[in-house]
């Protein structure tokens, strides 16, 4: 896959719009559109699987193909997608907030407050999410790194710049 | 002015980017941490609250089920079980065996979590299930006591082709299928998710233990070692003047008389750890020799009991007591059972009611069934991990269990000196104890040992400052399971009986009416004798000369059959008087005084054409017998009084009440604030005069809150005295400004009306006993967010309608004035007309999240009873609702 033109063209990156710009963002949208999809499908998948662990995996794979905004966007609507249109789903069908009252009466936190077991499932996903795209980005940004001071060994003069 | 801004170098940003990666690492690593083996008292996350299999799945499971085609391995035919709309099973089956291994399959869909609760607390694993301390403290107490050992010892005793063991072995099965089949199916119950332990194979040992479980529940009894307190301080002079082998209100033995004095009968082996005695005795766990060795005095069975030794022995066991779950001692005695012959029910043929009262939970410790194969046809109650229907009804008789108070649980003090580390002194000689290494799993993997000693009486229970063991029936080789299955096929009160026989532990009564028009009640279970010199009531001395000499007979245990007065009531009572010849306990510290036993008896005197409908009124009922037999004499005295409004209000409501405690009754009110507050006036000063000590779970202690165990054991003798010894000297204790009873009971009634003024306002009216009484049905895991209630609640222990037991505790609080304990199920059968009704608590399923998880409730508070539905008109009742279960 040309990681390139979904990482270099990014909605988050400011450019001058052009025609063939605006055509590149397309298509850039689409597969921003595209990886976020296959994102809900995997989560959602891994969840029937009771493999929750497919969340960050997702995670880990949105932060090598998407950067800057796309990629926040891509952590938070994932799993909010995933995750909480399962749970949408469970509560249309069944009493889900008896067992969210359940759990966390269990919890000790209190049985009056059942909107928060659905918070803490969401935030738990996205923290799931936000854990692998996190990891991925910054060892993605060492490699980075790693190869510039290889090839430029030289440190370069700290400069003063006017903004 | 211009920022300045750093250009970092790529060696820098290196740096950066590392530190960047650490963190996310660290993220992760917590996060993952988090999700595959939990924090703290969270589960692993990522299996517990994904919302594909996670806990919120659970909820789809409390679906009522539907016609479906289930499969069932080891089937030999094919079983169905249909659900009526409020989830009552009725499993039929072409062969017993299958009938069996189905049951299984459905209590353990339906309550997988509650039975798995029960085996471990019984087993002494606990402590695998959760982090808290208190658990691990229970798994000591029960591996010290030893169900797992009994339940071990008593699958090896069984004989390979017994039915029981069939029985047991079909029904493990069956819920192994089904929890195989649970987890294929992510289906197991919420609370795995949540506490993260797994499902292991249900085995007919962990049956077995859980029936010592419920053993244990019923006849484990603390009091010997509270009572050393309070009979020490007194002296036995005192002590026997005030608390008498009998209450000391009218008493109504189902068995009055007469008696047979046969010879004992041996105790069997006890076989589970417990020393062997030398050869020429059989100690311990089987009979021993009466005469002490060496010939040593006979010692002074009161002085024993209640000596500093015996004291200290009760406080360190009281203590350890009160850290366990409610359920692993004796607590509760008020459960009914009553029969009423064919020629005074109105449909010619005899009514049997029961309402076994026990530790209200939900889920509930029952689980209705119908039960129809070859060889049964069974409706009624089963306990979720046993295989038998313990309340209920064949197609020609019928039984409902009461507990027999008597006692069952002996203390010795064993003889021990620094000389002898981990020996003790019993017959003229040194012997080692037994020492039995349990390692107990805990929540985190590790495990703990912890070492079991045991002398020739039993496990030690206590071991600081003085070593004291416990004998306990309830671990005694019992053949319940041959018992109950013989009961189930008895076609006659004689068979009934016979199948008695075998059952040793717990002691029960056994109440029985059949199609033939026959009552009886029968008892069963072992009697432990000790020499008549010592006092069994009362922790005794361990050096051989108070041993267990055996058990009364089955022969001699109290039983009636058709009694000319055509009925027999049980209602935990003593089944015998005075003249009985064996020890069969005393009135004070183990049986009920026998209010409700009255109760029933007044309402069953004389009485014909009694309907079904009447029988179920009278397990409702609330009147209170004390208040029957004491109000006249204190309306009559406080007639005397002057008083002021708000007194005079109070006054009229107890002139117009009918004894009866309903949770709106203004009167029930003043009644029941008027009793605790004469008892204290009365009885404090004794206490205080006779200095007693306070045992650190004081149920004796008079106090102005509430009446406690030993202040109630004194009512009988409080009415009397009211009523015919009014100027008593206990009317008058020094520095005190009354004089006789009168008095003293005005000065009770002003100060319990100016106390729920101050409380509740000046309107008498608008007192309601409920306000401050209420009823909870328990959890399991104690959690608020699945007990129901607490709701408002009238009855006392003293009522038909008892409501019973010490307030629980949740958030570390005891919830005041709420009881836990009451009718666990009622069932009315009707032999005339054929109809059967019943009612419990909660509901079927342990889901919180099913409509059967509390569906029952709400006709349970109001004595609506269901109908008991059998064969053909079951099945209307179940349409839609059938498992087709094929091998």
């Amino acid at each position: 896959m040309d990681t390139q033109s979904l990482t270099g063209q990014l909605p988050g990156r400011r450019t001058t719009a052009t025609g063939a710009d605006t055509a590149t963002r397309g298509r850039t949208w689409v597969r921003v559109l595209a990886v976020a999809a296959a994102g809900v499908v995997l989560d959602w998948g891994g969840n029937q699987l009771g493999w929750w662990w497919v969340t960050v995996l997702t995670g880990v794979a949105a932060a090598l193909l998407l950067r800057g905004r796309a990629l926040a966007v891509f952590t938070l609507a994932v799993p909010l997608l995933s995750w909480g249109g399962e749970l949408f789903r469970l509560w249309t069908a069944m009493d889900t907030t008896r067992i969210s009252r359940v759990t966390l009466g269990l919890a000790g936190v209190g049985d009056d407050v059942a909107w928060l077991g659905y918070v803490v499932t969401l935030l738990y996903a996205v923290l799931l999410c936000a854990a692998g795209v996190w990891v991925a980005a910054a060892a993605r940004q060492v490699i980075r790194a790693a190869r510039a001071a290889r090839h430029n060994p030289i440190e370069q003069e700290e400069a003063r710049t006017d903004v | 002015m211009s920022p300045m801004r750093r250009k970092l170098t790529p060696r820098g940003r290196l740096g950066l980017h590392s530190a960047s990666l650490v963190g996310a690492l660290a993220l992760a690593v917590v996060v993952l941490q988090v999700s595959v083996a939990g924090a703290g008292t969270l589960p692993p996350l990522g299996a517990a609250v994904n919302p594909g299999t996670g806990v919120w799945v659970t909820a789809d499971q409390g679906n009522p089920p539907h016609d479906q085609n289930l499969t069932l391995p080891g089937l030999s035919g094919g079983a169905t079980v249909s659900f009526e709309a409020d989830g009552t099973a009725h499993i039929a089956a072409g062969t017993d065996a299958d009938m069996y291994r189905a049951l299984g399959y459905t209590h353990a869909r339906f309550r997988l979590f509650e039975m798995d609760l029960a085996r471990r607390q019984a087993e002494g694993r606990l402590a695998e299930t959760t982090s808290d301390p208190a658990a691990l403290t229970s798994d000591e107490y029960e591996l010290d006591l030893g169900l797992l050992r009994a339940a071990q010892r008593d699958w090896n005793a069984m004989a390979p082709g017994s039915p029981a063991r069939a029985v047991l072995t079909e029904y493990a099965q069956g819920v192994n299928a089904a929890v195989a089949q649970l987890k294929q199916d992510n289906a197991l119950p919420l609370y795995y998710k949540l506490m993260d332990f797994p499902v292991e194979q249900w085995t007919p040992v962990d049956s077995l233990a859980v029936q010592r479980l419920e053993t244990q529940t019923l006849s484990f009894d603390p009091l010997p070692t509270a009572f050393s307190y309070i009979a020490g301080a007194f002296g036995e002079q005192k002590f026997e003047q005030l608390y008498h082998a009998v209450g000391q209100n009218p008493q109504y033995p189902y068995d009055p008389g007469p008696y047979r004095k046969l010879p004992l009968t041996p105790i069997p082996a006890r076989d589970d750890g417990t020393p062997a005695p030398p050869s020429g005795t059989t100690g311990g766990g089987g009979t021993v020799q009466q005469a002490p060795a060496g010939g040593a005095a006979p010692p002074d069975g009161f002085a024993v009991g209640t000596s500093p030794q015996a004291i200290e022995a009760s406080a360190q066991f009281q203590d350890r007591l009160a850290q366990l779950p409610a359920n692993a001692v004796h607590t509760i005695g008020n459960s009914n059972a009553w029969v009423v012959s064919g020629k005074h029910t109105a449909s010619g043929k005899p009514i049997l009611a029961s309402d076994p009262h026990l530790n209200l939970t939900v889920p509930s410790i029952w689980y209705q069934v119908e039960l129809r194969s070859p060889g049964y046809q069974l409706a009624g109650v089963t306990v979720p991990g046993i295989p038998a229907v313990l309340d209920g009804k064949n197609q020609h008789i019928s039984w409902g269990l009461t507990n027999s108070q008597r006692p069952g649980t002996f203390y010795y003090l064993e003889k021990t000196d620094a000389a002898h580390p981990d020996q003790y002194f019993w017959n003229g000689q040194w012997r080692p104890m037994t020492k039995i290494v349990n390692k107990i799993g805990q929540h985190d993997g590790s495990t703990v040992e912890y070492t079991t000693r045991m002398t020739v009486h039993g496990p030690v229970m206590t071991v600081q400052g003085v070593t004291a063991a416990v004998w306990f029936t309830g671990t005694l080789p019992s053949d319940n399971f041959d018992s109950m299955l013989a009961v189930e096929k008895a076609t006659s009160f004689d068979q009934f009986r016979q199948a008695l026989r075998g059952w040793n532990t717990p002691a029960q009564n056994f109440a029985y009416a059949d199609d033939a028009g026959n009552i009886g009640i029968a008892n069963a279970g072992l009697q432990a004798q000790t020499p008549d010199r010592c006092l069994p009531w009362l922790p005794m001395s361990g050096t051989g000369e108070c041993d267990v000499t055996g058990s009364i007979p089955f022969e001699a245990l109290p039983s009636t059959y058709n009694p000319p007065s055509g009925f027999a009531q049980t209602a935990n009572q003593r089944e015998v008087g005075t003249d009985y010849p064996y020890y069969y306990g005393r009135g004070y510290d183990f049986f009920d005084q026998g209010w409700r036993s009255t109760e029933i008896t007044k309402a069953l005197t004389g009485t014909t054409g009694v309907t079904s409908q009447q029988m179920q009124d009278l397990q409702m009922s609330m009147v209170d017998d004390v208040a029957r037999a004491l109000l006249p004499t204190v309306l009559k005295d406080l007639e005397a009084g002057s008083w002021d409004p708000v007194q005079t209000q109070a006054l009229e409501a107890l002139k117009n009440w009918d004894y009866t405690l309903t949770a709106d009754s203004a009167a029930a009110t003043v009644w029941g604030r008027f009793m605790v507050l004469y008892g204290y006036a009365v009885w404090h000063p004794v206490w205080q005069q006779y200095k007693i000590p306070a045992p650190p779970r004081d149920v004796f202690t008079p106090r102005t809150n509430d009446s406690t165990y030993a202040v109630d054991g004194l009512n009988g003798l409080l009415i009397n005295l009211s009523i015919g010894d009014v100027g008593n000297p206990l009317f008058a204790p020094p520095g005190s400004t009354t004089h006789t009873a009168p008095e003293v009971i005005r000065q009770a009634f002003a100060s319990a009306v100016t106390d729920l003024q101050g409380k509740r306002g000046p309107d008498v009216r608008s007192w309601k006993l409920g306000d401050n009484h209420k009823v909870m049905i328990a959890s399991l895991l104690q959690s608020p967010v699945l007990d129901l209630g607490p709701f408002a609640s009238g009855g006392s222990g003293r009522t038909i309608n008892s409501v019973v037991s010490a307030a629980p505790v949740r958030h570390g609080k005891p919830l005041t004035g709420v009881a836990v304990g009451g009718a666990s199920w009622r069932m009315v059968v009707d032999w005339g007309t054929g109809q059967s009704v019943g009612i419990y608590p909660g509901g079927q399923s342990e889901n919180p999240a099913s409509p059967w998880y509390s569906d029952r409730l709400a006709d349970w508070f109001a004595g609506r009873n269901r109908p008991i539905l059998e064969g053909e008109s079951a099945l209307a009742a179940t349409k839609g609702r059938t498992w087709t279960l094929n091998p």
